[in-house]
Order: structure tokens, then sequence, then C-alpha cells
């Protein structure tokens, strides 16, 4: 599913590396935790993971596809196949709840019919059908990240990627939003979630990727935060 | 396609003052071109009509003559049929078409005409006037050798070819047209400028969709054809107000102006106008497609 080897990734201006020699392979189905302090490097893994950036040196295959030589015009269509949220939310203020999530598949070009039955589907799932006409600013936080959630996985990606996807909201809230993204996980879903909530990793027992300085200092299954 | 023209609707409503001014940038630098190619067809037509007439002419001695080129003063009769056996000798007559003489008192009709209401026409006096061989070649281009059969003969005052007076009206014609043409390619330059800051402003007030589409895979070209579109839009309309002016300006100023008070000059038509139109408008849209393209292409980038 996911395989990183030897990566290197050096950026502009600082001399210290973000990633140094990183190598790690995540199966299927998997659900793995990134931990690490503020600048180790986990945003940096995901954003290679996600093609927004390449490494300096070392290779990565993400869902089979070589991302280091992947020509730029197909980078759309690999992203396709997998699913992203992020702390900030990052919804369009001026469409509904339904828009939103119905704008990520109009712009990969399904139908209006596939859109019609896939949309309320999938806020049934998270739990929002009756707010599907609300505009973000009218929801909460939680509702906000259930909304990207909704999104990311409208169109049953293979692989959904999660950077601090609770790091804005209150502890009752994360844990409704953690318990969905394991259902999602146990839907088959490869899951990665870079995270600071001691909590949250403890109580789920899964594998554990921990950073520092840009190196993988552990990697454990059925493990907690430290 | 149906979202995609929405896009393009939207961006358009945000920033109408900029579409106003890319319309109009566009629709002036246009309007030169087709100014000035209207003007280089005009030159064409104007040199093809006129080199045509164009006639060598050989310019007898008269009193008035400058002594240096005309020693013996007004030319004899004796003198004048050795140019006319010249004209006719078989070595010339092979490239002359025809020729024919003009007299003082035809010169002097002539001028008067050509003066008509002119101060000068009260002074001048046939005598004054150069008795004139007016020799019209087979081929225009080959005056030289008139020109060289003939300079320094007994009696001529001088051999000059009309082309050269019609080389200097082109000349001038010319440098208006190039003076357009410099005009067009600065206001052209500033036009795609305008356009690709004003999609780049579009682009940047739409950053949120723009980065939410490249996240979940919207491809390149659905992303940047509405940008290419709202550019293209924008020229579209200039071009067409561009075409329509220069459509106008032969209808009304050319055809109905300049062609009724200069009769005898063939100007340019509807027809040339209409050959400008289909180039103004596709130059206006591969501009803008290419500026707005460019423009966006920054905002691809992954």
């Amino acid at each position: 599913m996911i395989r990183i080897e030897n990566v290197t990734k050096n950026y502009r201006g600082s001399n210290r590396p973000a990633l140094s020699d990183v190598s790690l392979e995540i199966e299927k189905g998997d659900f793995v935790f990134l931990v690490g302090q503020s600048g180790s490097g986990k945003s940096s893994l995901l954003r290679l993971m996600l093609r927004e950036d390449v490494p300096s040196k070392g290779s990565v295959f993400v869902l089979g596809e070589n991302l280091v030589g992947i020509p730029s015009r197909r980078i759309p269509f690999f992203r396709r196949k997998l699913g992203v949220v992020f702390q900030d939310f990052r919804l369009l203020p001026n469409k509904t709840v339904a828009q939103n999530v119905a704008f990520s598949l109009e712009v990969i070009g399904k139908s209006a019919g596939f859109v019609q039955e896939a949309v309320p589907d999938v806020l049934r799932m998270v739990g929002l059908h009756e707010k599907a006409d609300r505009l973000p600013s009218e929801l909460s936080g939680g509702e906000q990240q259930r909304v990207a959630l909704a999104r990311a996985i409208v169109n049953k990606p293979a692989l959904l990627l999660a950077d601090e996807p609770t790091g804005n909201l209150d502890p009752a809230t994360s844990d409704e939003i953690m318990s969905l993204i394991d259902r999602i996980n146990q839907n088959g879903t490869t899951v990665v979630m870079a995270t600071h909530d001691r909590g949250i990793v403890d109580r789920f027992q899964k594998r554990v990727i921990e950073m520092s300085q840009g190196q993988i200092i552990r990697d454990q299954r059925s493990a907690g935060y430290n | 396609m149906r979202n995609i023209l929405n896009e393009v609707r939207q961006g358009l409503r945000r920033n109408i003052s900029m579409l106003i001014s890319v319309i109009l940038v566009t629709f002036i630098s246009l309007t030169f071109v087709g100014t000035a190619s209207l003007l280089q067809m005009q030159i064409g037509q104007m040199k093809t009509y006129w080199y045509d007439k164009a006639q060598v002419a050989i310019y007898m001695c008269s009193d008035v003559s400058p002594s240096d080129s005309c020693p013996q003063g007004e030319s004899t009769a004796d003198l004048k049929s050795a140019v006319e056996a010249q004209l006719t000798s078989p070595t010339l007559s092979s490239y002359v078409e025809k020729f024919y003489f003009e007299n003082h008192q035809q010169a002097y009709e002539k001028f008067q005409q050509q003066f008509k209401g002119n101060a000068v026409a009260k002074y001048v006096k046939a005598s004054q006037l150069n008795e004139t061989y007016w020799v019209k070649l087979k081929d225009p281009n080959q005056s030289a050798i008139i020109t060289e059969s003939f300079t320094g003969f007994a009696g001529v005052e001088e051999v000059r070819d009309q082309r050269t007076y019609l080389d200097q009206i082109f000349g001038i014609l010319n440098a208006a047209s190039l003076a357009a043409i410099a005009i067009a390619g600065l206001m052209l330059i500033s036009a795609a400028l305008l356009i690709s800051t004003t999609i780049r402003l579009s682009a940047f007030a739409r950053r949120r969709e723009l980065g939410i589409m490249r996240l979940v895979g919207a491809s390149n070209t659905y992303i940047q054809t509405p940008f290419i579109l709202e550019g293209v839009f924008a020229a579209v309309i200039g071009s067409i107000l561009a075409s329509a002016a220069v459509v106008g300006v032969v209808q009304f100023f050319v055809q109905g102006y300049l062609a009724e008070r200069l009769p005898f000059t063939n100007f340019v038509g509807i027809a040339d106008a209409l050959i400008v139109v289909p180039i103004l408008i596709g130059v206006g849209i591969v501009l803008a497609a290419i500026a707005s393209g460019l423009a966006i292409r920054r905002y691809l980038r992954i």
C-alpha cells in the first residue's frame, strides 16, 4: 500500500533535513498513528504520500504509484484514489454541507446521478444528513470535520491520510471523529494519521510510528503514545 | 461542462471592472492591428494601380532651364526629332509600349487644371513649362534604360521616373502603417499582461477552491479551463468591438467620405475589412488563451 525507502527531504533555506533516511512500509488495512513533536517530520512524510512534495533522495510508492517519477498530469488521478483530512477542515464557506461533498465529486467528473446518490449516503454515515443544507459556518468544529471526512471518503478511497484531524476539537468531539475514522478503517480503508493526542493513541493501541528530528525512532504494533 | 460554465460566470461577475479594462484594451489594440493591416492593403492596391500608370518623363530644355544641362537654351526641332528617333530605334522600341509628346501649350493647360485656384497658376507662362516626352514602358521596372539613354542627351533637361514621386508617398504611408503596427504591438503586450494579471487575481480570489480541487484530484484541464475561458470571453468581446470599429471606419470614413472626395483612387472596401475581421478575432482568442493559460499555470504546479 505504502512503501517509503531511504527518503531524505531537504527544504531550501534549512540545513537540517526535514526527513533523513526514512524507510517504512504500511500494509493494506493498517491503522497507523504518526506521532512526534512539531517539526519532527510527520507532516513532511504525509506531504510526500500525497505527492504535494517529492523527496530529495529515496523513493515513495503509494497505491502502486511511484510518486517520484509520476508525470504531473497523472497526479490528479492518483489523488482520486485517496482521501485527506486536515486540522483546519478546508471546507468551502459559501457552499452547503451537501454542496461541499458534491463539489469533490463534480470536479472529478462524476455524473449528476452518482452525486445525487452518493452524497446523502455518505452524509448519513457521518451523521449529518439532517444538516445537509447548512453552511459550514453554522456547524460546530466537530461537525465541520465530519463534513471533511465525508468528502474524503465519498469516493471510497483505499487510503485515508489525516493530518491532526482532532487538533482543533475538544476531547468529546475528538472521540466522535475517532470512532468515525475507526469505522472507516474497519470497512477496509488504510488509515495514516498524524497526531499529538496522547489519549487517543493510548486508547486505540494501534501501530505507532514515532518520529524525532526527521527520523523514525520507534515503529511498534499495538502500542501507546510512548 | 455545466460546472465549468458556472465557474466562468462567477469569475466574470467577481471582477467586472478588470473584465471591462481587458475588453477595452483588447478593443483598442486590435483596432490598431486592424487599421494597420487595412493601411497595408491600401498601399498595396495603390501601388499596383499607380505603378501601372507611372510613366517616365523626358523633360526637354526650355528658356528657363539651368544652363549646365541646357547650354543651348530652348530645344530645337532637330533635337526633339533626335529624341524621337532614339525612342523608336530598335534598341529602345522593344521596351517602350507607347510615348507621346506634350508641347508648351498642352503642359500649360494641364498645369492650369492641376493648380486651379492656386496663386501660382496666374504667374506661370506656357514657355516656362517643359515640353515633355511621356514614355510608357512595357515593364515599369525597367525605367533605368530610358534614364540612362537620355540623361545628358542634347536638348534634354532631365529624365524622371514618376515612380520616384510615388515611392516617396508610399514611403510615408508605409511609415504610418509601421507606426500603427508598432503601437498595436505595444498595446497587445499590455493587453496580454493585463489579461494575465486579471486571471491571476481571479485565481487568487478562488485559491481555496483551487486548493481543494487539487486535493480531491480535479484534472489540470478542469481547473484551467474556466480561467482560460474567462480571459478568452473578455478578449472575444474586445475583438468583436474592434472588428465593428474597423468595418465602421471602412464603411463610413473610407467609402463614405474619402472615396467621394477622391473619386479616382481605388480604396479598400468592406470586402477587405471582412478579411481582417477573422484575423482580429483569431488574434484576440489566441492572445487571451496563451496569456491566461500561462497565468494559471502557477496555480497548477503541484
